[in-house]
């Protein structure tokens, strides 16, 4: 287990196995059905999200820039951060989460509450 | 008073409850219920360290209420464990009930209601009337009325008692309550949304929102505007055909609303009316004798938040963040997280999704029935309803 930080070019991220998702006008919605949390990804996290698929970190940026016509550096500037953020919100296998992240996308319980007599 | 038995219970599950306990109020149904139908006295033994005394207990527990009348407190009790005074039973065989009513069936739950005040007990079997189903009940409450010597009213489930109370209002508004609890808890093959619907045209519109957001006052406002009734507190969505089946429920008015929806108070006599004087119930058959819908598709779906003031504002959402919105207002979810996620995506694409925030029912019911038209005009046109 590393730390989001720890995360570089090398590092091969996959999504968590606990985590599904649905997409909607390209931007997904995730719920990690271990921790009970919720996600939402804008688009452009949606597309490096939807890339995950075990190369390393470096190989996803060069098949983006392809991709976009994009300078490798400059999608790198984008896509490291956002694996980052993933595994600080407990969405890559093999990145330790960061609690305050994880905590903010619990989901609550819904209905209504007991009447009480008072 | 007779005691017939006497029993100690010890409750090691209320070690929990320790002076360092953060947060003291209990989550979920609590299982100690002393008395029961027979009378019983029982004298309770806490064990564990630190116990809390009664105000770590939920306020609505019979514990709480008999130690609180008792003027036990948690400083009082110089140890661990005391005893309830004894109470004489609440009913038993033979008891004179004033009216049992007929079976409900409300999507997975079953039950009846009979009670020794047969106003309510009339009342309470038209309320449910249209979830009315030839057979027993599974379950059977039991509303006692102006017992002697007890609380003056109690609310039985079998044999197990639910609350009692000096107030009628408060055991009805119990036990609407405890029936959308226990249809959510049984009825496992539905994605249930905390939300009111409504239809017009058999094609559905889902206004799911928190309590306090006023669902109830905006699709009786609906109903009353020529919708058809699906339910106000508990939309149920059929993972496979996507169709909200209808769970008519009465409507659960609070009192806020009685000025808009005037033409909804319930005509009743007035020991019956003391049981509706906190919040009117109110079986959507009042507004018009058709005024239940079948299952329909999903149209359109509204997030409505009650603001007070004459504005109404009906903004467009980007159906992420409708989906968002709907896994929150979702009971249960985590018990069928996958499946929930995927049925609500699926109920999603490619539907219009609005959030409205509206201080004036009428401006509210128009904006809505303006939307529900352009959907049935895009639904005949072939457009994206199911």
């Amino acid at each position: 287990m590393i730390a989001p930080e720890q995360v570089d070019g090398s590092f091969h991220p996959r999504r968590h196995p606990s985590v599904a998702g649905v997409e909607l006008d390209g931007e997904a919605v995730l719920y990690h059905e271990d921790a009970n949390t919720v996600h939402v990804l804008n688009p452009t996290a949606t597309i490096v999200w939807n890339c995950l698929d075990g190369s390393t970190l470096d190989g996803l940026c060069a098949d983006l820039a392809e991709a976009f016509s994009i300078d490798v550096g400059t999608i790198r500037e984008d896509v490291l951060p956002t694996v980052q953020e993933f595994g600080r919100q407990g969405l890559i296998e093999g990145v330790e989460p960061d609690a305050v992240t994880v905590n903010a996308r619990l989901l609550p319980l819904a209905g209504a509450t007991e009447p009480t007599d008072g | 008073m007779t005691v017939r038995h006497a029993t100690t219970r010890t409750v090691s599950w209320l070690a929990r409850f320790t002076r360092d306990t953060p947060h003291r109020r209990h989550q979920g149904p609590l299982p100690l219920r002393d008395g029961g139908s027979d009378g019983t006295l029982h004298t309770l033994r806490l064990r564990g360290p630190g116990w809390g005394g009664w105000d770590a207990l939920e306020p609505a527990s019979m514990l709480g209420v008999r130690m609180q009348r008792q003027g036990l407190r948690s400083r009082d009790v110089p140890s661990n464990e005391f005893t309830l005074a004894p109470l004489a039973p609440y009913f038993d065989s033979g008891t004179v009930w004033a009216h049992a009513t007929r079976t409900f069936q409300t999507l997975g739950y079953r039950f009846a209601v009979r009670s020794t005040h047969e106003g309510i007990g009339r009342y309470i079997d038209d309320m449910y009337a249209p979830s009315a189903v030839p057979g027993d009940p599974s379950v059977w409450y039991s509303i006692l009325d102006g017992v002697p010597g007890r609380w003056s009213h109690a609310l039985f489930r079998d044999d197990e008692c639910l609350t009692e109370s000096d107030r009628g209002a408060y055991v009805l508004n119990y036990l609407t309550w405890h029936v959308n609890q226990q249809v959510v808890a049984t009825s496992d093959d539905y994605v249930l949304l905390h939300a009111a619907a409504a239809a017009r045209d058999g094609l559905g519109i889902l206004l799911p929102a928190a309590m306090e957001a006023g669902k109830t006052t905006l699709v009786a406002g609906l109903v009353r505007g020529g919708f058809s009734y699906l339910t106000d507190e508990a939309a149920a969505i059929h993972p496979e055909t996507l169709l909200v089946e209808p769970f008519p429920k009465p409507l659960s008015i609070d009192q806020g609303s009685w000025s808009v929806l005037a033409d909804f108070e319930p005509r009743v006599d007035d020991s019956t009316m003391a049981y509706l004087s906190e919040q009117w119930h109110v079986p959507p058959r009042v507004v018009r004798d058709d005024a239940i819908s079948g299952p329909a598709s999903v149209g359109l779906i509204v997030f409505p938040s009650y603001v007070a003031g004459p504005e109404t504002k009906l903004e467009p959402m980007v159906r992420a963040e409708a989906l968002l919105a709907m896994l929150k207002q979702t009971f249960r979810f985590h018990e069928n997280g996958r499946r929930n996620l995927e049925v609500l995506g699926r109920l999603l694409d490619g539907l219009p999704c609005f959030r409205l925030v509206s201080g004036d029912l009428d401006n509210a019911v128009a904006g809505i029935g303006t939307l529900i038209d352009q959907a049935i005009e895009t639904s005949a046109a072939g457009g994206w309803v199911r």
